[in-house]
């Protein structure tokens, strides 16, 4: 085996990651050349001094990080609502839209206002009128001769509503 | 029979071996996604000496680290229902202290901070307790290993945090940096070549 590979070789042989084979032509080569023995020191000696740096945590992690949590739970409540208030109420399609609707529907309630006297007049004219004639078919009687009436057939009707029959009925 | 074996559907299609993964860190991470706050809990005991450790590896301070290990969780918090099981769940959380590492320490070279300087503002814990002198030395060394640290290729002090720092097998490694074992083995090569020769000259 070469020297160049086997300098390739001299990380995965500090890792233990060779085959038992590629170890054995490593170890070998290293006992027969000093300037690759040097090399392999050195890489092992750099990483124990790396294995060195690891540094026990400081307390509190957990503190910090579940404070964070906390807080970023809150204020993701604050911006979904905000959220929420932007799209569904500041947006320009929608409020110009919902503007248009309450001023057609106010526009409408002004132009087509209903008179409430004259929904009233008709119904009460078409009411009066109904009892009225009702009550002249059952005085007066459609067909006398036919039937056996116990009205009084001298009824005299008054003035005002002969008056009123004549108008409007043509009695 | 024989030929019915040979030519069986798993021939052409092979079942997909099952990670080694603890059934506990499963059941905590589908906890953590059901947002269990004591599962957080005991993930972020479990691997805060990881996450602090990487980030401190690239980011060379321990005032930096100790936030990036902090964002790391936060991160993980808000993402953890992206997590599919695909994966060990420690090398997707590497990943995530890998990355935002590596944005903490780019967004500082961008705004050309003194990033480069090793924090010595507070004290340096040194892991085996030793005499005072041999304190002071390996104080020295681990300040020009920064040194050298921060003089390495970002591909190369992540890897090299990663395999020496946090003893991630190579596996492992490919699966955090997204490459192969063989780009792993090359990578680490190239990277320890490096260091060596940076702190050759540092010592010198």
């Amino acid at each position: 085996m070469n020297r160049k590979k086997i300098q390739r070789q001299l990380s995965a042989y500090l890792d233990r990651e060779l085959n038992e084979e590629e170890k054995l032509a490593v170890e070998r080569y290293l006992s027969g050349c000093q300037e690759s023995a040097e090399t392999f020191e050195n890489l092992q000696r750099n990483s124990q001094l790396m294995s060195k740096l690891r540094q026990p945590t400081p307390s509190g992690i957990w503190e910090g990080v579940q404070s964070r949590i906390e807080e970023e739970s809150k204020d993701s409540w604050k911006a979904r609502f905000a959220i929420l208030i932007r799209e569904w109420f500041l947006r320009p399609i929608p409020v110009v839209s919902s503007a248009v609707l309450i001023a057609v529907f106010a526009f409408s309630l002004f132009v087509f206002n209903v008179d409430q006297d004259s929904l009233e007049d008709p119904l009460d004219f078409y009411l009066i009128a109904h009892s009225e004639q009702t009550a002249v078919f059952w005085l007066m009687g459609e067909d006398s001769s036919s039937q056996e009436s116990s009205v009084d057939t001298n009824f005299v009707v008054s003035d005002d509503s002969q008056v009123y029959l004549d108008t409007y009925f043509g009695y | 029979m024989q030929a019915y074996s040979i030519f069986s559907i798993t021939t052409f299609f092979p079942k997909k071996t099952l990670l080694p993964i603890d059934q506990y860190e499963i059941d905590l991470v589908k906890r953590c996604q059901n947002r269990d706050l004591k599962a957080m809990e005991e993930i972020v005991k479990k691997y805060e000496t990881q996450v602090y450790n990487i980030a401190y590896g690239i980011l060379g301070s321990l005032e930096d680290a100790q936030d990036i290990t902090q964002d790391v969780f936060v991160s993980v918090w808000e993402k953890i229902g992206q997590f599919r099981f695909k994966s060990k769940f420690s090398t997707w959380l590497y990943r995530i202290a890998k990355n935002l590492s590596l944005n903490e320490k780019s967004r500082r070279t961008r705004r050309k901070t003194d990033a480069v300087e090793i924090d010595d503002s507070q004290a340096w814990v040194p892991v085996d307790h030793q005499s005072p002198e041999d304190d002071i030395l390996a104080f020295e060394q681990q300040q020009i290993l920064h040194r050298a640290l921060e003089q390495l290729k970002e591909s190369h002090r992540t890897i090299l945090v990663l395999r020496e720092m946090e003893e991630l097998s190579y596996e492992d490694l490919s699966a955090v940096l997204g490459c192969s074992i063989g780009r792993v083995k090359s990578r680490l090569y190239e990277a320890r070549m490096q260091l060596r020769k940076i702190l050759k000259r540092e010592n010198q």
